[in-house]
């Protein structure tokens, strides 16, 4: 530690620098005895072999704090580096600045700056972000969205022998099970929202769960025309299974929509490509979806299931599986309003069909039922759920089309995930104590 | 008078930062009414509960920083959805902007961030849960952020920035600017405050901020460690493993995002230090980086941190100076401490002092990382000084001793200082060195390295060596163990250094002063109000809204220097004239009036006096 070469006076640096040169600072890079307490004892020590000095002693501590003054974004950051190393004034001294900012300034103005280094990282950041990005979902989610449909399957296999009360009990018990299953799938896989719905979305969708599986049997006793006459109060169990079955493919939908969304996410360089990227992934997602829904009830169809199990019936639960799938999407990824109103707008529709069709019964008011009759009559009694889940999934459809484009609604979508905790790093916070 | 201190991941949380410290202070000032404005940083922290609050804290108002912040989507309507992109844009404009010194930006910086929380309160009113978390969360928020990025003349940090980043600036953005929605500003609230007094920067001081911009309500800013720094340190994890306090930094932050963030932080720091009438750095660090963030340096006042003296005292008072030929390191056990040097440096010791002893009390190590450098250090130990006995018969043992404090060695902290002739602290990296503080309170003299405010604290009382120089530190010790009365006499002068200095007792009197300074200075003008609301006309005499110095014309000369003497202008600080004026100034206050008297009559006689008192803080002036 002898004095530096003259030549490190002239390496280039900021201009805070130039001044910083004092009495005091001139006494600190004198050799180390004096650096030393006045009060020590100056024993004559024969200094050990001269360490010789590097020619440039500035790029030698960049040398070593070199990840630092890579990652840096501005001269405060390494400045706040160096001190967690120990760094101060008066080692700053030693480099002939003022104090720590001043050599921090120069250290960042000399670190080579490539706009690569700038333009790189957002593939490598892009990788771990979009990692990040994608909600954790606990292991075993692919097998867990098999539950319902499958439990489901168990309980109609098990309606076929049973008769009397005992198909009653199983009949109850599957609807149990079943629910309980689907709920789980729900609560822990990749459809699961951010935040609780509301209590008027959750009944609407329970209305239009029933509907779905009882609507058809009663609009059949309700109606003339509506088919031949069967006990109102059964409920479809080709439904049934076509919805809980559905529950599989919209998790797997829900999950490559999530995961490829992520990806773009940290690929887009600006909002307007994210969203043109993101639209078109939704809309694909959605049809594959929609495939696996007809894939389903056709097989469904082919099954002999005990019940009501017209073909329209069949595709008014299909779209209230594409309606319900949608309203969740857009739940997930923060926007609750839409699917709570358009829940509201599709069950209302179907509760009115239902009134005005018993309506028409009293006299006088024949004409109440008869927009719903025609429709049964050209249509079937599956034509009214057919109708209203599709219109409600076109309007879902668009609106998530809307949302979801938006980068913010993916950030949403995770921060139920993991709260931010902030990381406490406080070197210098001695008054803690 | 009333004081809303606010904090941030602070006080009456149980295990929050710096809590003692705030502790001590509102039951040292127990003169003052304390409402406690907190911030929690984390559920955990939320889910431990609070520390037992003395009575004259009369409330406590808490509010997350974390998690998804409650609801409020579709709070704004459409004009304040304009004024929302307004005022968003300006304040992404100027984040993006780049380094500029003319103070135009920092206005604008400013005016924004006002603006936001004018919008905050207006779409706020009763009940409301506030609309503008879900506006700065929505995609216009990020749009906003993204246009500003790409403008021209923005820098290349900004230019760079993608989705993922501009996501990550939004939502800090939104989580730091949590505290413009709260419904705290009310007039019975922080409005009615005479002072606000933010114990950390950032977005602690960020409701003081606001206190000021409705009801002009003096705001003071007191930093032990910057926030602004905390902040580098956090977003850089490589950095906080290696200074072995990093917490669970966030992950993958692209550099454009980091930039952006710096940058808001440092405009937010920078606002916060020009709206604050008084600021406290704990120590001269943190004071070069306030000064460096653009405090202005006739605000800064130097206050210490202070230590309980008084289970250290003890140990002072005794005639008993220890084992004379035994050196204490006393610490937590971790690389930064560099106990290696120490034990080259006690190699060298016993080189000339073969009776010399050492002995480690250390705290337990908490990760694995220190752990193993624990063990490092006793296989170290083990290699360096093969164990000794009496004679031939004794049992030997290690001239190195590691201990922990609550062993049958050593029951207690006091005990540890006590049992040494001379403590050393060989540390490479130091914030504020508190158990030197505490050796000092001991009477004990010192041998340090020169790192972090080690110089500021000891002054001329102790050795200084530079760091990684075992033998510079082996000199020292070795001439401090052969010499007891030059040990005695630094032990003494570290004392009455510490007494004077770092207590409880300086702390909170200092504090104390720079209240009644500031109430005095800048007094808040309310409008007196009797009990059914109407406004009182004549409630404040006419000379309190009058300048001081006209006030003097007038022949008050008399009491005007009484004042101020009892104020001191220099010296000790409360020395006799503070409590007093604090006990008039509490009792104005519980007489019942809602509003105080804005400026009394000894307010006048200060400012007459002109300029600044030093108040008693004159410290730094006595440190290198």
């Amino acid at each position: 530690m002898t004095g530096w070469p003259e030549r490190s006076v002239d390496v280039p640096r900021a201009p805070g620098g130039a001044g910083g040169w004092d009495a005091r600072s001139e006494e600190l890079v004198a050799p180390p005895s004096d650096l030393t307490n006045p009060t020590a004892p100056t024993t004559p020590t024969a200094p050990t072999t001269p360490r010789r000095g590097p020619a440039d002693p500035v790029k030698a501590l960049m040398h070593r704090h070199r990840a630092l003054c890579e990652r840096a974004v501005d001269p405060l950051e390494i400045a706040a580096g160096l001190e967690a190393h120990g760094v101060t004034d008066r080692t700053a001294a030693r480099f002939r600045h003022r104090d720590v900012f001043a050599l921090a300034e120069e250290m960042y103005a000399r670190v080579p700056q490539d706009s690569a280094e700038w333009d790189a990282p957002a593939d490598a950041a892009g990788d771990t972000s979009g990692d990040a990005a994608v909600t954790q979902v606990p292991s075993g989610w692919a097998v867990w969205a098999l539950l319902p449909g499958a439990v489901c399957a168990l309980a109609v296999a098990g309606l076929g022998p049973a008769d009397g009360p005992a198909r009653l009990a199983v009949g109850l018990g599957g609807a149990l099970a079943v629910a309980a299953a689907g709920w789980v799938a729900l609560r822990y896989g990749p459809l699961r929202a951010a935040r609780p719905a509301g209590p008027a979305t959750r009944a609407w969708a329970c209305w239009l769960l029933a509907y779905a599986l009882l609507g058809d049997a009663l609009l059949r006793s309700a109606v003339p025309g509506g088919g031949p006459p069967d006990e109102p109060w059964v409920p479809s169990t080709a439904a049934a299974l076509v919805l809980a079955g559905a529950v599989a493919p919209g998790m797997w939908c829900a999950r490559l929509f999530a995961v490829r969304a992520g990806g773009r996410l940290g690929a887009s360089r600006g909002l307007a490509e994210f969203a043109a990227s993101v639209r078109p992934l939704l809309i694909a997602v959605f049809a594959l979806f929609l495939c696996a829904v007809g894939v389903l009830l056709t097989g469904v169809a082919a099954l002999p299931v005990p019940g009501p199990a017209a073909a329209l019936t069949l595709t008014g639960s299909g779209a209230l599986a594409a309606l319900l799938w949608l309203g969740r999407m857009l739940r997930i990824h923060g926007s609750r309003r839409a699917p709570a109103l358009v829940y509201a707008t599709v069950g209302a529709t179907q509760a009115a069909a239902v009134t005005l069709v018993f309506a028409g019964r009293l006299p006088g008011c024949e004409i109440l039922a008869a927009p719903v009759e025609r429709l049964v009559a050209a249509g079937g009694t599956g034509a009214v759920a057919t109708l209203t889940c599709a219109a409600g999934a076109a309007v879902l459809l668009a609106r998530a089309i809307r949302v979801l484009g938006r980068a913010s609604a993916h950030v949403l979508g995770r921060a139920a995930a993991h709260t931010p905790v902030r990381a406490t790093a406080h070197a210098t916070a001695g008054g803690a104590r | 008078m009333r004081i809303g201190l606010l904090t941030e991941g602070g006080y009456p949380y149980v295990g929050g930062e710096a809590r003692l410290w705030c502790d001590r202070l509102v039951r040292g000032l127990g003169q003052h009414e304390f409402d406690v404005y907190a911030l929690s940083r984390s559920e955990q922290q939320e889910a431990r509960g609070w520390v037992e609050l003395p009575p004259q804290v009369r409330r406590v108002r808490s509010a997350p920083l974390w998690g998804t912040g409650g609801g409020g989507r579709f709070g704004l309507g459409r004009r304040m959805r304009r004024g929302f992109a307004e005022s968003f844009g300006e304040l992404a404009r100027v984040v993006c902007a780049g380094a500029d010194d003319s103070g135009q930006l920092a206005d604008r910086f400013g005016s924004a961030l006002y603006g936001l929380a004018d919008l905050a309160r207006e779409s706020g009113g009763p009940g409301g849960s506030g609309g503008l978390t879900g506006a700065l969360r929505s995609e216009s928020a990020v749009r906003a952020l993204e246009s500003a990025c790409r403008a021209p003349g923005a820098p290349r940090a900004a230019r760079a920035a993608r989705v993922p980043d501009l996501l990550a600036v939004a939502g800090e953005l939104e989580r730091v600017l949590r505290p413009l929605s709260l419904d705290w500003y009310g007039d019975d609230e922080l409005g009615a405050a005479d002072l606000c007094h933010a114990t950390a920067g950032g977005a602690a001081a960020l409701p003081g901020l606001l206190a000021r911009h409705f009801a002009g309500v003096p705001l003071l800013v007191t930093e032990y460690g910057v926030q602004l720094r905390a902040h580098y340190r956090a977003h850089h994890p490589a950095g906080a493993e290696a200074a072995g306090t990093g917490g669970g930094a966030e992950p993958g932050l692209g550099a454009p995002a980091r930039a952006l963030l710096a940058s808001f932080h440092g405009r937010l720091a920078a606002e916060v230090y020009r709206r604050a009438t008084v600021i406290t750095p704990g120590n001269a660090h943190a004071r070069r980086w306030q000064e460096r963030c653009g405090a202005d340096r006739a605000k800064l006042r130097t206050v210490y941190p202070g230590l309980p003296a008084g289970r250290f005292g003890e140990v002072g008072e005794r005639e008993d100076a220890g084992e004379p030929l035994t050196l204490i390191w006393v610490g937590r056990v971790e690389p930064a401490k560099d106990l290696i040097s120490l034990l080259h440096a006690f190699a060298e010791v016993r080189k000339e002092e073969p009776k010399a002893r050492l002995r480690i009390v250390g705290a337990l190590a908490d990760g694995p990382e220190e752990a193993a450098y624990l063990d490092h250090c006793r296989a170290l130990a083990a290699q360096l000084f093969p164990d000794e006995a009496d004679g031939a018969h004794a049992v030997g043992a290690n001239p190195v001793s590691f201990e922990e404090v609550g062993g049958p060695e050593v029951p207690d902290l006091p005990d540890a200082y006590a049992a040494g002739g001379v403590v050393v602290l060989s540390s490479v990296v130091e914030g504020f060195p508190i158990s030197l503080i505490e050796a000092m309170l001991c009477g004990r003299a010192t041998v340090s390295t020169d790192v972090g405010a080690v110089v500021e604290v000891i002054g001329g009382t102790g050795l200084v060596v530079p760091p990684r120089n075992p033998r510079a530190l082996a000199q020292a010790c070795v001439a401090l163990l052969r010499d007891p009365e030059r040990r005695a006499r630094l032990g003494a002068a570290a004392r009455a250094r510490a007494l004077e200095l770092f207590t409880v007792e300086q702390n909170i009197a200092a504090f104390n002063g720079i209240y009644l300074e500031i109430v005095s200075h800048c007094p808040v003008r309310r409008e007196a109000v009797n009990e059914a609301g109407e406004p009182v006309p004549f409630a404040h005499p006419a000379e309190a809204y009058v300048p001081g110095r006209w006030a003097a014309r007038g022949g008050t000369g008399v009491g005007a220097s009484g004042a101020s003497g009892a104020f001191g202008t220099g010296g000790v600080p409360g020395a006799g004239g503070v409590p007093g004026a604090g006990g008039e100034c509490a009792t104005g206050r519980a007489s019942g009036a809602p509003a105080p008297a804005p400026a009394p009559s000894w307010a006048a006689a200060r400012q007459q006096s002109g300029g600044r008192p030093a108040l008693g803080l004159g410290l730094r002036e006595a440190l290198s």
